[in-house]
This record gives structure tokens, C-alpha cells and sequence, in this order.
């Protein structure tokens, strides 16, 4: 059932992954010796791309200048930490990036899974197409498109969404975007409507590995829909659904920038400001590099630790986890 | 066969992904000549002329100088980011330019720039004379604890050391039967009146007091000085920031009374690019626009509505006084050198050739072609899509410049046609005007330590949390501004102020304080 396993991928293309030679590594890869080929070019991008930028890092402890560079600038130890923990909108940037992210959790991450899941038991295939592209659509719309026409269909003057507030629920017209509460749920549901169409696609794949014959036993018992989906969909993308959240909780202190910043304004600041916005801020236009490479390295830091406890978590409880 | 085919396809892979990476890497060779040239990049080179770093006036440039000059666009608004990522990087050209002083000391400071007292000396003619002609730049220049030269400059004619000023609607006024307002009070009694009265006849409760562009927050600012990131004086030479100043209270007071009582669009918050203001005034739905010298979007406000009549507003007399709306410091664009400059002589050349001779034509064009000389005066032949297609994207090629305006020769300098020379009538009382109250600026420049950064880092979304409660009115003016205060000193401002005072006191006698 688990689309990620590796004896799904090796029988897929023919090698039989039964064979027992763990000891052997150098002969198991002289063996498979142009898929490990195929494999070189993935891990040069990674070295390169990923791994070898690392060493920017040493200057969240250096004061950096231009001048002096990466290696020349002068080391200041944890200088650059303490002034981040006694600075009280670090905490506020801190928090606010991690309530956001909570309500995402909550209110966005169900939503791709109960959608792939209808259109799962969707009868007519053409339907079931049409309306997957069109859930595909915004996901190809980009932020800064999409907060400008937010800001417009949200006008308390001239949006259309308050003109039917006014009109047909006889209620005040509301400023969605400069208040705080109304900011937030706005910010949670364009994320939902971007993002979730697309969230459905590994669901889809997933549920579409399920054997039928389970279906097919189920409905010989007398199972109804609801049943089928209960004891046989939801198990069968569970691990998926696990993965899925590992990898959304180790980004929680992470968020999409231009999200953010294309809806942020200066009336909701005090829950929108987030870490991303303020090293863009403070690092790029400011020019404080060292500091807001800290910045970036704690919730790095923040990140690999929730995923590897929520790992654990998913493990304990018998889920099949990352790594 | 098979086995023969992935190999292939393996080895074109890895070369593909290799060939990209060390493509990456490789630096393009310049010439030992070339001197390349930051340019602010604000989307004015028509396409049919080419792009802001390849077109006519930068073969010009070429020729006329005799030196390989290549042009670097960067974002007019982004220049602090961009600049950043290229030194950061070492691909920055090798002359730097910008209108703030913030940037070039930001870039000393972080040991990027080149110090010019020996370059200047030893490489320069016209510039070095007219650097010893106006002693009075010299402060502008000088950064860092050698109080080496680091940029140089021009001086501002006086067309661009009046920055913000406001229009008010002479029509409007009229039709409620109010006076140009002087002081504060009548100020208020108008913008009530504009929201109130139907000034534009609609009969329609539908207008707003203000358009409310770019100019508006510091415009306020400047009529309470309480201008931001500014340091101010007392009597005692005490010098203190100004979002401590006892005057914030006015300044709430305005703000909290602009939102109660309908003045300004509630939807300016989420009006980043001022779009709205813009359509509010141009169909004449405001009466006051805050912006510059410019009468504010003329020909686009006169198409909707053919009776409007503008007149520039100067600032009103509050009860702490009257204080002069922003005017730059006399110092216009600052230049400076990377450096790693690989040939400073011939930078150095470039500047001279800009400051003796080459900003005229850049500016106004050839004669016969772009302007004829007119009581030596050269006024254009251009009207204004002419010169926007012709001239305008040259601008900002002048470095460095010696043109100094005199409003009596607006009239001259503006094309022939009732409307272009309306314009210019317009705008040599606004400028008139702007000029006649001076802005308050107690220090010369802005103190640029590190300390102040990092303090404001922590006060200002302080300051803008408690700035929304003004705006909301949940706080009254006298409350935020004790917050204020207090907030300033818990989150340890009197350290920051020790420091200013310092760089003040070192400093005054020199600035002739």
C-alpha cells in the first residue's frame, strides 16, 4: 500500500531487491551500477546547491562585512544569539510565524485530503477531470497577482464581497484586510484555495495504489460508502497523510514569503509580521546580515527538531515515518 | 545496445548539469577601460530606443567621453537590496550613485567604498575645482572615524530641494466659501468642510479632504516636526528623536481626527501603489493632494473635471509654530567608487567629463534638435511625450550636475503651448511657496550608527502598533504619546541618545551650531 517503500520502486522497474546481500555494498552498486549513474547527477545538485552554501552560515557568529567576506570577518561568538533573545520582536516575529503556521495545520492541511477523497468517488471520469484541472488553476496563479485582486474583491468600498455583505445581509461593510482577526482568516483560506487543488495530486496517487479487490470484499460484506472510505481509503493513505504532515511540521517556522508580504499591511503588523518578512527586512534593506542569518539558523534549527520529534511520534505509534 | 544508450544518456546528463554549474562561475573579461556605472532603473527607456544599459545616449556617452562606460540598471526603489547582493557578491559596478546619504554610509561602513581625497587630487580637474568652490558640500562627503572623503557631489538646484508640498482645490474652497487656510484651525474647518459640504456638487456624500499620495505620512510629519528618524534640538542643545517630541501629541491629534472624521480614505492602508488616491483625485473626489512642486496629475484631472482649479497649499501655523515641509539638503546625488575600481583614472575622467559638460546635453539634448538658447536659457522644443520618448531616460545619467534654476526662466525653459506653459507658471509658485517656510532640520545629516539600526529595529513596529491605536482611536494623542515615551525608554533609548548627543556636541561647531 505504501507508495514510498523502496520494494514498490524496485519492482516497478524490475530488480529483484529480495536478494540477501546487505554486507555487500560495493558489489550491490557495482550491480545496479548505471542506476547509481543515474543517481550522480541528483546528488552533484545537491552538493553543490545545498550542502556546499552551508558554510554561510559560519556568520550568524561573525560580524560580517563585505570587505573582510565569508572567512576574513571577525568571529563575535554567540553575539548575534543574545541579541536575538533579549529582543522582544524576535519573540513577537517568532510567535506570529508560529501561530500562523498552526492554524494552517488545522484548517489547511485536512483540506487537500478530503478533497482527494471525493474526487475519488467521483463516477463520471470526465467530471472527475475537469474539476481536478480546475482545482489545479490557482496553484499556477502567483501571490502577487493574487493579493492585489484580494485587496480588490475585499474592499470594504467597492469589493465585491462587501457589497453583498451590504446588500443582501443588510449587515456593515468590513475592512478584511486591516483587521486582525478578518486578516488572519483571510491569510489561512487564499492559502487554502492556492494550495489545496494541488495538495491533492500525491493523495490521488496514493489512493489509486489501494488494491480493489478490498473495495470489492467491503462491499460484498455489506459495507456502505462512508465504511469503504473509513476502514479502507484513510488506512491505506495513511503513511502518506504521516509523511505529509513530518514534512509540514518541520517547515513550521517557515512561510511562503510572497504570501505574506503581498497581504501584509501596516495595520495588521502585530500578527503578520513573520521571520521571513522581517530578515528580508532587517537583512536585505538593512543590511544586517549576520544577525538575520541567526535568524534564519534558529528556525532551521526549530525546524529539524520538530521533525525529527514528530518522526518519532509517527514511529511510535506505528506509522512508518521518514527516516 | 541497450547498456550502450544509458551510458550515453548518463554521460549527456552529468555534462549537462557540470556545464550549467561552471557556466554559472565564469566571469565575462572586460576590458582594462571599462568603467561600469550604476543606474537607477525606473522603466523610462522607450523600447524603440533600447534598454537603460544599451541605447543612443549612452553611445553618446561613449563617443563624446572617449571612455567604455557600461551602464548597470538597477530597481530606482530597490537599490539598497540590490546593491547589497552585488558587493555581498563582488559583481558591484565600479560608481555607486543614490539620492541617500543612508546608503553610501551604510556601504563605508561595511569597507566596500573608496576613499577619493588622493583619486580627486591626483586624476581630477573640473570636479576638484568645484568641490574647492563649494566648501559648504564638504561636510555631505565625509564618513567614518578618518573623516575621509568618500563620495562626491553637486549641488541641488532649487527646483529639487523643494520636496513635498500639498494642492489644494481654489474651486472647492469657492464653492464652501472658506479662505486659503493658514493656520491649523482653518486647516481643520476646510478638510471638515470638503468631507461635509458637497464641494463638488454631486450632491452625493462621495468626497474625501485628501488624496492621500506617497508625501502624505512625511508631509505631516514636517507640520509637526516630528519628521522620522530626524533628531531635534532644544533651547538647552539637548538633542532628542522625533518620535519623543512633546509635539506628537498635534501630530496624533491629526492623524486620529484625519481618520474619525472621514478626511482621509479608511482604505489607504492597503493602497500600497496609491492607486485609489490617485482615481479619487483625478475625478475629483478630494481636495487636498499631498505630493510635490508637480501640479498633481494636471492634464488627467482637468479632462474629468474642465472647471478644477490648484493652488499650492504651504504648510499651516500649529500652535508650536510654523515648520517648512521636507526640502533636501543641498548636496544632490552621492557618488562613490567600489573598491575594487580596477581603474579609478578613468572613473575619475568620467565625473569630470559629467560635471563639465556632459549633464547639459544629457539634459536638455542638442541644440536645434531637443532646445533652442533663449536669453541663454535653453528651452525646449519637446513636448512632454516628445521629451518622455526623447530625453527622459537620460536623467539619471546626470551624476553629477551645475544647473541651477531660476523660477523666472520656467516659463522660458516649458514648451510654447497655453498648457505647458500654464504648468510652468504653476509650479514656479509652487516652488515660491515651498521655499518660503524653511523645513526644520536641526543636524545636517542623520547620525548613522549601528546602535540606532538595531534600536530601531526593536521601537519602530513599537511605535507603529501604537501609531494603528491612534489611527482606530482606542488611545487618545496625550496617552500615545506617553507610551511612546515610555517605550523609548524601556526598550533602551536613553543608550542611543547618550550616543547622538555625543556625535552632536563632537560635531556642532563645525556644522556652525
Amino acid at each position: 500500500m505504501d507508495v514510498s517503500k523502496p520494494s514498490d520502486i524496485s519492482s516497478t522497474i524490475g530488480i529483484d531487491s529480495n536478494s540477501k546481500q546487505h554486507g555487500n555494498l560495493r558489489r550491490d552498486i557495482y550491480r545496479d551500477r548505471y542506476l547509481y549513474m543515474l543517481l550522480l547527477p541528483i546528488l552533484v545538485f545537491y552538493v553543490i546547491f545545498r550542502y556546499v552554501p552551508m558554510y554561510g552560515l559560519v556568520i550568524a557568529f561573525k560580524d560580517f562585512r563585505f570587505i573582510d567576506g565569508i572567512i576574513g570577518s571577525q568571529w563575535v561568538g554567540l553575539q548575534h544569539f543574545e541579541r536575538m533573545f533579549r529582543s522582544e520582536q524576535f519573540f513577537r516575529i517568532v510567535w506570529n510565524t508560529f501561530i500562523l503556521n498552526v492554524y494552517q495545520l488545522v484548517f489547511q492541511f485536512p483540506v487537500p485530503i478530503i478533497l482527494a477523497i471525493l474526487l475519488n468517488e467521483m463516477r463520471r471520469k470526465y467530471l472527475k477531470r475537469t474539476v481536478q484541472s480546475l482545482l489545479y488553476v490557482p496553484h499556477f496563479i502567483s501571490w502577487v497577482v493574487l493579493g492585489g485582486i484580494l485587496i480588490a474583491i475585499l474592499s470594504p468600498s467597492t469589493g465585491i464581497i462587501n457589497i453583498i455583505l451590504v446588500r443582501v445581509f443588510r449587515v456593515d461593510p468590513i475592512f478584511f484586510m486591516a483587521d486582525r482577526f478578518w486578516w488572519v482568516v483571510v491569510f489561512i483560506v487564499s492559502g487554502i484555495w492556492k494550495t489545496a487543488g494541488w495538495g491533492t495530486i500525491l493523495y490521488l496517487a496514493a489512493i489509486t495504489s489501494i488494491d480493489p479487490q478490498l473495495y470489492e470484499a467491503a462491499i460484498i460484506d455489506g459495507a456502505n460508502k462512508w465504511r469503504q472510505i473509513w476502514h479502507i481509503t484513510v488506512p491505506g493513505i495513511s503513511s502518506t497523510i504521516g509523511i505529509l504532515l513530518i514534512l509540514n511540521v518541520g517547515g513550521f517556522l517557515e512561510i511562503s514569503f510572497e504570501h505574506i508580504f503581498m497581504l501584509q499591511n501596516q495595520r495588521v503588523m502585530r500578527v503578520a509580521d513573520v521571520i521571513p518578512t522581517f530578515v528580508y527586512r532587517a537583512g536585505l534593506q538593512g543590511a544586517q546580515f549576520s544577525y538575520t542569518t541567526g535568524v534564519g539558523f534558529f528556525q532551521s534549527f526549530v525546524g529539524l527538531v520538530l521533525i525529527w520529534s514528530v518522526n518519532k511520534v509517527i514511529k511510535k505509534t506505528g506509522g512508518s515515518g521518514l527516516f | 545496445m541497450k547498456k550502450i544508450t544509458s551510458l550515453v544518456f548518463t554521460a549527456v546528463l552529468l555534462l549537462a548539469v557540470t556545464g550549467i554549474v561552471f557556466a554559472g562561475g565564469r566571469r565575462e573579461a572586460v576590458s582594462e577601460d571599462t568603467v561600469s556605472v550604476m543606474v537607477y532603473e525606473r522603466g523610462w527607456a522607450p523600447a524603440e530606443r533600447g534598454t537603460m544599459d544599451d541605447n543612443d545616449w549612452l553611445d553618446w556617452i561613449r563617443e563624446d567621453s572617449g571612455l567604455d562606460i557600461r551602464m548597470v540598471p538597477v530597481p530606482r526603489w530597490e537599490v539598497r537590496e540590490v546593491l547589497n547582493t552585488q558587493f555581498a557578491a563582488g559583481t558591484a559596478p565600479d560608481i555607486i550613485n543614490d539620492f541617500s546619504r543612508d546608503t553610501v554610509a551604510n556601504f563605508q561602513a561595511q569597507g566596500v567604498l573608496a576613499p577619493l581625497d588622493d583619486w580627486i587630487e591626483q586624476y581630477s580637474t573640473s570636479l576638484r575645482q568645484y568641490l574647492a568652490d563649494n566648501p559648504h558640500l564638504d561636510p555631505y562627503l565625509r564618513f567614518g572615524e578618518n573623516n575621509e572623503m568618500y563620495a562626491v557631489t553637486t549641488m541641488r538646484s532649487q527646483d529639487s530641494i523643494s520636496g513635498h508640498l500639498m494642492w489644494i482645490r481654489k474651486d472647492w474652497l469657492d464653492n464652501v466659501g472658506l479662505d486659503v487656510p493658514t493656520t491649523e484651525e482653518e486647516f481643520f474647518a476646510v478638510a471638515d468642510a470638503f468631507v461635509n459640504q458637497d464641494p463638488n456638487g454631486t450632491g452625493q456624500n462621495d468626497t474625501f479632504a485628501f488624496a492621500a499620495d506617497h508625501a502624505y505620512m512625511p508631509i505631516i510629519e514636517a507640520l509637526y516636526a516630528v519628521y522620522s528618524r530626524e533628531w531635534y534640538v532644544d533651547d538647552t542643545g539637548v538633542i532628542s528623536e522625533a518620535r519623543t517630541q512633546e509635539r506628537l501629541v498635534d501630530f496624533f491629534t491629526f492623524h486620529q481626527l484625519a481618520n474619525e472624521r472621514g478626511w482621509v480614505d479608511p482604505e489607504l492602508v492597503t493602497d500600497s501603489e496609491r492607486q485609489r488616491q490617485r482615481q479619487l483625485w483625478v475625478t475629483g473626489r478630494a481636495g487636498i493632494h499631498f505630493s510635490g512642486v508637480n501640479p498633481p496629475h494636471y492634464q488627467e484631472l482637468l479632462a474629468n473635471v474642465p472647471g478644477a482649479q490648484l493652488q499650492p497649499l504651504g504648510p499651516f501655523e500649529t500652535r508650536h509654530g510654523r515648520f517648512g515641509l521636507l526640502q533636501e539638503p543641498p548636496a544632490e546625488r552621492f557618488v562613490a567608487l567600489n573598491r575594487n575600481i580596477a581603474n579609478p583614472r578613468a572613473a575619475i575622467e568620467y565625473l569630470d567629463w559629467l560635471v563639465d559638460e556632459g549633464w547639459f546635453t544629457l539634459r536638455f539634448g542638442f541644440e536645434g534638435q531637443h532646445h533652442e538658447m533663449v536669453d541663454g536659457v535653453p528651452r525646449t522644443l519637446l513636448t512632454g511625450d516628445q521629451h518622455n520618448e526623447q530625453l527622459r531616460y537620460a536623467w539619471d545619467y546626470i551624476l553629477l550636475q551645475q544647473w541651477q534654476l531660476q523660477t523666472e526662466w520656467l516659463p522660458v525653459l516649458a514648451a510654447d503651448d497655453p498648457m505647458s506653459q500654464e504648468i510652468a507658471r504653476m509650479r514656479g509658485e509652487a516652488i515660491e511657496t515651498q521655499l518660503a517656510v524653511t523645513f526644520r532640520r536641526d543636524t545636517p545629516f542623520r547620525p548613522t550608527m549601528q546602535e540606532i539600526l538595531n534600536f530601531n529595529d526593536e521601537f519602530a513596529p513599537v511605535f507603529n502598533d501604537i501609531m494603528v491605536e491612534v489611527q482606530l482611536g482606542t488611545v487618545s494623542p496625550r496617552e500615545a504619546y506617553q507610551q511612546a515615551v515610555s517605550e523609548w525608554s524601556r526598550l533602551g533609548g536613553e543608550s542611543v541618545q547618550r550616543i547622538v548627543q555625543g556625535w552632536y556636541n563632537e560635531n556642532r561647531e563645525a556644522w556652525g551650531r
